[in-house]
């Protein structure tokens, strides 16, 4: 090509027909798909459904009989609630209007962020939840025959509050468990649905950083 | 949006936000989704502009963070996420402008690195050094050299496809 690329770009606009904007309507109707945006309605559409979630399950095993659980759940959710609608609000500080730098770097943090104050909710949030349910099962007419029955059939068997010691030790290992793969559990549920942006900006990021030194 | 701030505010500016969205974009649907994304983003935006900098300069930054930042819609393609360097085959937007030589200067764009294309867009509109640093948020020092190996690979990239069409 005997053009250099700076001549193939004059020439190209030269004439300002050549950039035909298109057509737009009902532009503020229109939801957007940048990401900080997406994530800002996402999220509050999630709180708003852990809400009317923790609201039902209230209402449902107060109905069937287990206020105490549904009370203990209802407020686990709603401490979900609240630290979540906090991180929200902070979303909202990220300036578009700033170098591209600052503004995937911002978004970045805000977003790691937001993982790890979560994986910390859910390491106590799972465990705490499988438990309360675990007890109330226990003390449930049909689980306390069970615990009873196994008790006596393992007669010889410690006993811990009345139950055979490996359920204890059972309940105990799974809420271990459900604490330890918090983490790996939400961060692919995150990936999962942003996982592509989340590699796009640290693609981004390291190629910016390198330009930087 | 006030039909007003889009005559007004935008549509003087609308090359620019045409420019960059073209280098993110690969077909027709795409290209109109990320213009109309950037012009709802500069309108919520408006009341952050600082008159620290030109309008147009503003239009430059928002337009590359909002394109840097666009999540795609699902029945497009998710590969857009990482399409840093796609094939030109993947790009259905050959004929985008009437001048065919930049058809060929934008396939050749699309190619490069999403940073790269964002470098190489604000140099060809003649910003110097120190704006495109600014801009990116990066080091001025290096933008030169950046620059000159962008050069390289899109003459590289025009090379072999004027042979490929020859031959």
């Amino acid at each position: 090509m005997s053009q250099s690329i700076e001549q193939i770009w004059k020439k190209g606009f030269v004439d300002n027909k050549a950039l035909i904007a298109p057509k737009i309507n009902d532009l503020y109707n229109k939801k957007s798909q940048n990401i900080v945006d997406k994530l800002h309605r996402l999220f509050k559409y999630n709180l708003i459904g852990i809400v009317i979630g923790a609201l039902i399950l209230l209402v449902v095993l107060s109905y069937k009989g287990a206020p105490i659980l549904g009370g203990f759940l209802c407020f686990l959710l709603m401490s979900l609630v609240v630290i979540g609608k906090k991180q929200l609000n902070t979303l909202s500080d990220i300036n578009k209007n700033v170098s591209s730098y600052q503004y995937i770097k911002a978004f970045d943090s805000w977003l790691k962020g937001l993982m790890d104050e979560y994986i910390k909710i859910y390491t106590y949030l799972y465990p705490l939840a499988f438990v309360a349910v675990m007890v109330r099962l226990a003390v449930s007419e049909d689980g306390a025959k069970i615990i009873t029955d196994t008790a006596n059939h393992f007669s010889e068997s410690l006993l811990i509050m009345g139950t055979p010691w490996f359920i204890v030790l059972a309940v105990t290992v799974l809420a271990g468990l459900l604490a330890y793969f918090a983490g790996p559990i939400y961060r692919a549920d995150m990936y999962s649905l942003y996982g592509g942006a989340m590699k796009k900006l640290d693609e981004v990021i390291a190629d910016m950083e390198e330009l930087r030194k | 949006m006030g039909s007003d701030f889009y005559i007004f505010s935008i549509l003087p500016h609308a090359g620019i936000i045409i420019k960059i969205c073209r280098a993110y974009t690969n077909n027709q649907q795409d290209f109109e989704d990320y213009y109309q994304e950037v012009c709802l983003q500069i309108w919520r935006s408006k009341d952050s502009f600082k008159q620290q900098s030109q309008w147009s300069t503003w239009i430059y930054r928002l337009s590359l963070n909002v394109c840097l930042t666009y999540l795609k819609k699902k029945k497009n393609n998710d590969k857009q996420f990482a399409s840093d360097s796609l094939p030109p085959e993947a790009i259905d937007d050959s004929h985008a402008f009437v001048d065919e030589s930049i058809n060929q200067l934008y396939m050749a764009i699309r190619q490069l690195t999403e940073i790269d294309r964002a470098v190489i867009l604000l140099y060809l509109e003649e910003k110097s050094y120190q704006e495109i640093a600014e801009i990116i948020g990066t080091n001025q020092n290096n933008i030169g050299v950046r620059v000159k190996r962008i050069k390289e690979r899109l003459n590289k990239l025009l090379n072999i496809t004027n042979d490929e069409e020859g031959g």
